[in-house]
Formats: structure tokens, C-alpha cells, sequence
């Protein structure tokens, strides 16, 4: 029997975006693709990740995180 | 799709909280997937209450079970400071975390369902010897 290997149910060819990227085109990209991290490439190396998570983090004031969160 | 409420007139946003929530929830209505408020530079922030109020638009949308890509409230007059516009020219080496864990394609995708399914992690790289990208699992 075949054991699925990462391979086997991968994303081939992820959206991804240099490093240079801005912030704006980064959110661009995930709405536009409808995904939530991308990864961050320097030359088709992983060099980073940017989440949601992280996104919020930098663009938005920390009051707001405060309030958002509880 | 990034929907923009870029028309509220000075009134509405002084009003209760609900008065702008209703357009929002129309933007909802049609799958955006994030909402960028651009306030008018003639706002009146006298009352200094439109980050509270953008604030409680946001616990709403968590309350209704929406979670936004992207919640973003650009104030083209900052007047004050009392929020700064958010920087969209920062860079992605300037937003990105670097604390990842990666896998090769040999690696079993049932260990990696094991990963994802605990919480582990919500997603993975898939990398070939020299970090070259080829795939991603989520």
C-alpha cells in the first residue's frame, strides 16, 4: 500500500512574495488568493512567514489588539 | 475582495455604534473578506469616541462569528495621533516571523495530519535540501 508522503497532498507552487513585498500588496494577495499566511521568498528559498496574525500585529494600534482580544 | 467604507458621512460615525454596522453587515452579505474604513479627513474627533467605536464594530464582528482577513481603519487626518494610519509600505521582511517549522515531501502525511489535526500547527512548508519552496500543507 502507497504511504502518503508530504508530497502526496501538498499545495504545489504556493502563492508567495519577496521580501521587498509591501504590506499593502501582501494583503492583496491573501484576499486575493483567499488564504490566511504566505510565505515570504528570497530567490525561491524560504526566508519568512507572514500570517494574519502577524499583519494585525504591525498595522494596528496596540489599543485596538487590547480591545479586540477580550 | 476588500470592501471600503469610504463614505460614511462625519454624522454617522458619531452616532451609535450600530449606525455603521449595518453597512458593514452588507459587505459581509457579499463574502468581503476584509474591510478597510477610511474616515474622512473632515471627521469630528472632538469626542475623541471613533476608535472605541471602530473598536466595537470589530468586537461585533467577532461576536457574529466573522472573522476579517484584515480590519483596517485609515484615518486620513489623524488629528491628534489618537490612531496612527496604519504603514502599508512596511516590508514583508519587516512583518514576517522566521520561527518556522518545515518538512521535506518525504515526510509522512499522516504524521503531518497528526500535526495539523492537534493544533499544532495550522499549516507547513514544504521545503527540498537549500530551503527551496515546492509546496505548502494545510
Amino acid at each position: 500500500m502507497h504511504t502518503l508522503k508530504a508530497e502526496d497532498v501538498m499545495t504545489p507552487n504556493p502563492v508567495t512574495v519577496e521580501e521587498t513585498a509591501t504590506a499593502e500588496d501582501i494583503v492583496k494577495r491573501m484576499v486575493e488568493h483567499q488564504i490566511i499566511r504566505i510565505p515570504v521568498v528570497r530567490d525561491g528559498k524560504l526566508f519568512g512567514m507572514i500570517s494574519r496574525t502577524d499583519l494585525m500585529n504591525n498595522l494596528i494600534e496596540d489599543h485596538l489588539i487590547n480591545v479586540y482580544g477580550g | 475582495m476588500i470592501g471600503r467604507i469610504s463614505d460614511c458621512a462625519p454624522e454617522e460615525l458619531l452616532r451609535p455604534s450600530d449606525k455603521l454596522f449595518l453597512p458593514v453587515l452588507d459587505l459581509i452579505g457579499m463574502n468581503i473578506q476584509s474591510v478597510v474604513i477610511v474616515l474622512p479627513s473632515s471627521a469630528p474627533f472632538a469626542d475623541g469616541n471613533i476608535p472605541q467605536k471602530i473598536s466595537l464594530i470589530i468586537r461585533d464582528f467577532l461576536s457574529n462569528g466573522w472573522s476579517p482577513l484584515l480590519f483596517t481603519a485609515l484615518f486620513n487626518d489623524p488629528l491628534g495621533g489618537f490612531m496612527a494610519t496604519p504603514n502599508l509600505d512596511l516590508k514583508a521582511r519587516d512583518l514576517m516571523h522566521t520561527r518556522l517549522v518545515t518538512v521535506t515531501r518525504e515526510y509522512s502525511a499522516r504524521d503531518l495530519s497528526i500535526l495539523i489535526h492537534t493544533g499544532t500547527f495550522s499549516g507547513m512548508s514544504v521545503i527540498e535540501p537549500g530551503n527551496l519552496l515546492i509546496g505548502m500543507v494545510n
